[in-house]
């Protein structure tokens, strides 16, 4: 039989968008999900909030191994479109233990538009403060975080991913009961030794820098004075 | 003839474009998300992309302040304040300390914001450069290649003319060192409170569907030249109410004869700084 989902949608959805919205706000700081749906098997119960809140029949959803009845209570309740492509879905679902699809294989978004981009969500079973330190817009300072469902491999493709900006995917980490948010303005430095690895491409910095390895440093994205680059007009000129 | 609204008025697939529309917002920071701007029960140019932003994000355990040029008390802040108490059933209140959600018209408010607050400001004209260039292909094509010499050129041309840069209000801002970002028009005074904040903020400009956000403790940096370093307006005369000298102040002109006074913009502060003066 199929579930029933939020008790009070309007408010149900309301009061869990508010919360992956501050999730995102102020990144790698899990918040507790205020209200928790009965979840189909195949959805953590905290997924299923989440779901329910930002999906409708103007998005598509992919997942690679989403449970038939799952698929059904999630175009039932919210009218997502199921599709089989990764690359072109604006959310894509990825459970635990399963393989993250590389994050530059997904919508990226375009120059003029960047929010054209995707939402991954990752279901994790805990989070921790062992793997790496972020930074960005939205950290007052510096905090440390972890998930169980990421590996060395992820941060490293986040790091390529942060410095696409601002192009990227965004990521929403969700347990049973709590979201974390990594949007794609998050700078993160990986804080455990078997984490450290090669640079990424195109980085000059960290595989020689003792340790923490600083990945993610890129002149070009962080905040500079506009006179700089690309940025236009030299302000010495004037 | 009682007519029943969903829950903060909007229907829930508006809410629900919305809120995906603010989530990529926050994730860009002050890059401009097109939405899909509905009409609403007030004319543009009234605070409609406020409001829907206010829509998407408000629930019944908020609490409203609305404010308009800093006032509470002003005809746009009392009915949009009214509105939501009556769509949205919040608690609304005039304290900046005590609200959750804080819509606003051209000012932000002298008490200093707290994290977990929003502030959704009502925009006119999101795109910075429009006054420069008319097309939107061509604004876009700007921000995408971070192109904003003209910006750079329009403040230089102020100092050529007038000596020093001469936009008082709506001064651009650099958000996060990446996207040129109007603040709305908020006067310049207001601009070093982005910087930082540790409040969210959102923007919505309904006519111009458009909506963008700073998130909390983001680098908001004033455009400036470095021998025309970026400065705020002062006053030499101070609050004829509650005698502050840090607030921003409106010029009232009192009679015919010219007499005038200066007061604080920001009634809530005025207020709680005559009280305290009383104790």
């Amino acid at each position: 039989m199929l579930q029933p989902q939020f008790d009070k949608p309007v408010h149900d959805a309301q009061c869990t968008f508010r919360t992956v919205l501050a999730a995102l706000s102020e990144p790698l700081a899990p918040l507790t999900l205020p209200v928790l749906p009965p979840a189909p098997v195949g959805l953590l119960p905290g997924t299923a909030a989440v779901l329910l809140t930002v999906l409708d029949q103007e998005v598509s959803l992919f997942s690679a191994n989403l449970p038939a009845d799952a698929g059904e209570w999630l175009r039932f309740h919210t009218g997502v479109r199921l599709i089989d492509s990764a690359t072109d879905a604006d959310f894509v679902l990825v459970h635990d233990g399963e393989t993250l699809p590389a994050l530059a294989s997904l919508k990226a978004g375009e120059a003029a538009y960047p929010d054209r981009s995707a939402t991954v969500i990752v279901e994790t079973a805990a989070f921790g403060t062992d793997q790496v330190e972020g930074r960005g817009p939205g950290f007052a300072a510096a905090r440390r975080f972890g998930a169980s469902s990421l590996t060395a491999e992820f941060w490293a493709d986040w790091t390529a991913n942060h410095a696409r900006f601002p192009l990227g995917v965004d990521v929403l980490l969700v347990s049973a009961d709590a979201v974390a948010g990594l949007p794609r303005t998050t700078q993160v430095t990986l804080s455990i030794d078997e984490n450290r690895r090669e640079p990424v491409e195109g980085k000059a910095d960290g595989a020689q820098a003792p340790e923490p390895t600083r990945v993610g440093e890129d002149a070009e994205h962080r905040p500079t004075p506009p006179s700089t680059g690309a940025a236009g007009f030299p302000r010495q000129e004037v | 003839m009682n007519i029943e609204y969903n829950y903060g008025f909007l229907d829930e697939n508006t809410k629900r474009m919305l809120r995906r529309g603010l989530l990529k917002a926050v994730a860009i920071p002050g890059y401009q998300v097109p939405f899909g701007s509905r009409e609403m029960p007030l004319p543009y140019g009234w605070g409609t992309g406020g409001i829907q932003v206010t829509a998407s994000i408000i629930g019944s355990d908020d609490t409203l302040k609305v404010i308009d040029q800093g006032a509470d008390d002003t005809t746009n802040a009392v009915n949009i304040r009214r509105f939501f108490g009556r769509v949205a059933e919040v608690a609304t209140t005039e304290k900046t300390s005590e609200a959750t959600v804080i819509q606003t018209r051209h000012r932000i408010p002298e008490t200093a914001l707290k994290s977990g607050q929003i502030m959704v400001f009502q925009v006119p004209e999101p795109e910075p450069l429009r006054t420069l260039e008319a097309s939107e292909v061509e604004t876009r094509q700007l921000h995408a290649h971070q192109e904003y010499g003209l910006m750079h050129v329009k403040l230089y041309e102020d100092i050529a003319r007038y000596g020093h840069i001469a936009t008082s209000y709506d001064y651009p801002v650099m958000v996060n060192g990446r996207y040129l970002t109007s603040p709305s028009p908020i006067p310049k005074f207001d601009n070093p409170k982005l910087h930082q904040s540790p409040a969210l903020l959102l923007f919505g400009a309904g006519r111009e569907k458009r909506l963008y956000a700073i998130p909390p403790y983001t680098d908001v940096e004033s455009l400036a030249f470095d021998d025309h370093p970026f400065d705020v307006q002062t006053w030499d005369s101070h609050c004829a109410l509650c005698g502050s000298t840090e607030s921003y102040l409106d010029e009232i002109i009192t009679d015919d004869a010219g007499s005038r006074m200066f007061v604080c913009s920001d009634t809530d502060y005025c207020a709680t700084h005559q009280q305290e003066a009383k104790q």
